[in-house]
């Protein structure tokens, strides 16, 4: 248990000797501080870079094992779990299930989180432009986003990536391009609030420029709200991956995701339950745990929320 | 509020043309053509596959196809025997005037008929679903509020989580397998039904000729799909009534009914639920207008004869009347859902104004 000590605003809990300085609580110790007692979510932190790190390892899994994600053989297919040779069995060809699980774990999680990063890089600018200018120009970009989102998002994302068969490259910018919307709701809502806060205006006063102003004083004030937008968002685009990957309109094999790898179960559902069942598992626990962790920081990093 | 009313839906029409736009672009200056899907006959002769293409004017530029779908050709000459001369008045009306155009897979068909053909199987998975998720999770919601703390409230808090981290279709896979292949086989060792399904694992309705029978003897047809698509509402619903009912509860006048003495019950269930409901009540027709453009994926899973498997056979076949007209379709009652809730938000909250 760590001991409770406060002076007004001050945190005082650093101070082990007397000769050293007061720490100030900022709100990035704080933040952090309340992260680490919150164990589900620390939890979820844990699973999720272990996840990653387990994939992007997967060439020495590969290695150690020696299994192939690629190799054919097709007079061994449906073998059945911890089959020798064979940690997780093989699938409809005979490809190690489990180095195909690694290998699929590097491009879903690697789409989320690049399409997550890229739809932030849209969504924050724009959506900073229009909470500062307001007036017409957010209306157009208002209107524009209505626009986008009354088209439902899986047939818009169905029929772009049905024209186009994407490579994970391509995915990326698809998902990214369409994805920004919400983010750029959030950040319009947020930097409207911001720009008549004391210190906005203050630097206005001092004669920022407005790029200046939305890019030095605003946008950085959003960052604990990006955060929590980005390990919400990264949770969604796993869905939406996996979802597109099973109506068929996602990543083609022979690249595996885990999406295309449970739809790949579906139609071997009756051969090889496992083929189906794993693969699922994985993207509900990530994205599970995404959620988790988009709650946590939330909670972390609000300022109205007393320790 | 008439005023009002007329302003929203002139705002519409911008947005309209502005989906129907971005929509048409994107399908026409993709990369491939329906041609090579429908043509699929390796003895076609290209002067055929030409006429094809000309018949069905896929080889126009794409804003004259647009203004084609969008206005009809009526109106100039166009080349009808294919001899690369305008000859005669063209005869679509465009969809401003009503007509949607002919299915290129199913010749002839109009996609409308196509569409509401389905829209019966869509309507009718929807209701279920809205039925059982809005109940319980309603319910759900404000015995969490009501026990808030406790076992219930927490446990009902990560069943939302779950809830709605869930990808429904994995949800609804794994109900398939288990009560299509493990359950049945498990049984079998016990000597009871001999391996097969326990529940229909698709389509809606027996093979019967004639037709569907009437609802309540396929009930069990309906079972998964709806405990499927439901989890995500109730997750979502359950969380909205708890906070709304703990707000609820600490206002002013529910103080005032606990001081004149009114019993536990009547607090909570009269007085609380009435007035932290009402907030979404206003949201019921807009979820149901836009749950009717079908949901691809369940119906896909449970091969659901709805609109949604409409739209995902146009789209693999790249039947672009019919693809646009559901995207037509599904916008439109989009946007009359804001609409209508925003309209339905005003009328029911006096403290907004016009």
């Amino acid at each position: 248990m760590q001991k409770k000590q406060t002076v007004g605003s001050l945190k005082v809990g650093a101070r082990k000797r007397y000769h050293e300085p007061y720490l100030s609580m900022t709100m990035w110790r704080r933040g952090l501080r309340r992260l680490r007692r919150d164990r589900p979510t620390m939890a979820a932190m844990f699973t999720v870079l272990s996840l990653a790190l387990i994939s992007l390892l997967a060439p020495i899994f590969s290695a150690v094992l020696n299994v192939d994600p690629n190799e054919i053989n097709v007079t061994n297919n449906y073998a059945p779990l911890f089959s020798e040779g064979h940690l997780l069995g093989t699938d409809e060809l005979g490809r190690d299930h489990f180095s195909r699980l690694l290998y699929g774990g590097q491009v879903s999680l690697g789409i989320a989180f690049s399409a997550a990063l890229l739809s932030l890089a849209i969504g924050l600018p724009v959506g900073v432009f229009a909470g500062y200018y307001g007036g017409k120009r957010d209306d157009f970009i208002n209107w524009f986003i209505i626009t986008l989102n009354s088209i439902p998002f899986l047939y818009l994302l169905a029929i772009i990536s049905a024209l186009l068969s994407p490579s994970p490259l391509t995915f990326v910018l698809i998902l990214g391009i369409l994805g920004w919307t919400g983010t750029t709701r959030l950040v319009r809502a947020e930097s409207y609030s911001l720009k008549q806060r004391d210190f906005v205006i203050a630097a206005q006063a001092l004669g920022a420029s407005n790029l200046r102003l939305m890019f030095q004083h605003i946008a950085p004030n959003m960052f604990s709200l990006l955060i929590v937008s980005l390990a919400l968002s990264m949770g969604g685009l796993i869905l939406t991956e996996s979802a597109l990957s099973f109506i068929g309109f996602g990543i083609k094999a022979p690249t595996p995701t885990w999406g295309n790898m449970l739809s790949g179960g579906f139609d071997y559902m009756r051969r090889a339950p496992h083929l189906l069942v794993l693969p699922g598992m994985l993207i509900a626990i990530t994205v599970f745990c995404f959620y988790l962790i988009g709650d946590g920081l939330r909670d972390a990093f609000d300022p109205k929320i007393a320790d | 509020m008439q005023e009002y009313i007329i302003r929203r839906l002139l705002q519409g029409i911008p947005t309209f043309f502005g989906i129907t736009f971005v929509v048409y672009a994107i399908i026409l200056l993709a990369p491939g053509d329906p041609i090579t899907i429908l043509a699929f006959d390796p003895t076609m002769r290209q002067d055929e596959r030409d006429r094809l293409a000309a018949q069905l004017g896929v080889n126009d530029p794409f804003y004259i196809q647009y203004l084609r779908w969008l206005v009809g050709d009526d109106w100039m000459m166009v080349d009808t025997n294919y001899d690369g001369e305008v000859d005669s008045w063209g005869d679509n009306y465009g969809i401003l005037r009503g007509d949607f155009g002919t299915s290129f897979k199913f010749r002839g068909s109009n996609p409308l008929n196509l569409i509401a053909e389905r829209l019966g199987a869509t309507i009718e998975l929807n209701v279920a679903v809205l039925l059982t998720g809005l109940t319980s999770g309603i319910g759900i919601g404000v015995l969490a509020a009501v026990y808030r703390g406790r076992f219930f409230d927490k446990f009902t808090r990560i069943f939302a989580v779950i809830g709605d981290s869930l990808p429904a279709f994995w949800l609804g896979l794994m109900l398939l397998v288990f009560f299509g292949i493990t359950l049945p086989r498990f049984l079998i060792d016990f000597g009871i039904g001999d391996g097969s399904p326990l529940l229909p694992m698709g389509g809606r309705c027996p093979p019967v000729r004639g037709g569907c029978p009437p609802l309540f003897e396929r009930l069990h047809y309906l079972l998964l799909p709806t405990i499927v698509s439901s989890v995500g509402v109730i997750a979502v619903w359950s969380r909205l009534m708890r906070a709304s009912m703990l707000e609820i509860i600490n206002s002013d006048y529910i103080r005032t009914g606990r001081a004149k003495g009114l019993t536990a019950r009547s607090i909570w269930f009269k007085h609380a639920l009435r007035n932290a409901i009402l907030p979404f009540a206003v949201f019921l027709g807009p979820v149901f207008f836009s749950l009717l453009g079908g949901s691809i994926i369940i119906e896909r899973i449970f091969t659901w004869p709805g609109v949604g498997l409409v739209t995902f056979d146009a789209l693999v076949s790249r039947d672009y009347p019919v693809l646009m007209t559901s995207v037509v379709i599904a916008a439109v009652l989009t946007i009359f859902a804001y609409i209508l809730s925003d309209i339905l938000y005003a009328v029911f909250d006096p403290r907004v104004r016009f």
